[in-house]
């Protein structure tokens, strides 16, 4: 036997016009991604270690600096990069000699702005010579 | 066969960190800032000196 609440609550076709209605795109409510231009440059120091000496395959770089950026200003800037310098994770780029050789690096870093937000990001890549081969030792 | 452990980079000569940087987030103004990425970024060093090089985009959801 069907209650009298159950029954006050009987669908209609207005009803079902509304449930749709709740499950219909959200519109100008959906949220949206703004994606905004960046740049930035600066310069810097390295904090720690540079490598020299590592003989294990593996070594940790840090560097402190300060940047100028579009949206932020003057910023600081930290980050660490972690280099594989193992013989299996080089790239040589002159075979088969490989003095001129790459290393994959990869890390974090942090932009801190003058009001103290901060804009965090990781970092992949490779650390190549620039003008001159490493050293061979 | 020889075999030798790489020599490590170091600040001697200079040398170039070229890669992709990802925004991962971020406090207070950039507290909603996602990973849309920094690419084509490059940090160089020459001997002491590091220089940075951001570009790309940031995005807020």
């Amino acid at each position: 036997m069907e209650s009298p609440a159950l029954a006050s609550h009987a669908l209609s076709p207005s009803d079902i016009g509304a449930i749709v209605f709740r499950v219909a795109p959200c519109g100008d409510a959906c949220p949206r991604v703004t994606l905004k231009s960046f740049s930035a440059i600066g310069s810097g120091m390295p904090t720690g270690n540079d490598c020299s000496g590592s003989t294990d395959g593996q070594c940790s770089v840090t560097f402190s600096g300060t940047v100028k950026g579009s949206q932020i200003g003057k910023a600081n800037v930290n980050g660490t990069l972690s280099v594989n310098h193992s013989d299996t994770a080089r790239i040589c780029l002159d075979s088969p000699d490989c003095n001129d050789q790459c290393f994959p690096a990869s890390g974090t870093g942090v932009i801190t702005t003058k009001n103290d937000g901060t804009i965090t990001f990781g970092q992949d890549g490779l650390i190549c010579p620039r003008t001159t081969r490493f050293d061979r030792r | 066969m020889a075999s030798f452990a790489p020599v490590p980079p170091d600040s001697t000569g200079g040398e170039n960190f070229n890669g992709s940087f990802l925004v991962t987030g971020g406090t207070k103004k950039f507290a909603g800032e996602i990973g849309s990425g920094l690419t084509g970024a490059a940090i160089s060093a020459d001997g002491s000196v590091v220089t940075f090089t951001l570009t790309g985009t940031i995005g807020k959801p």
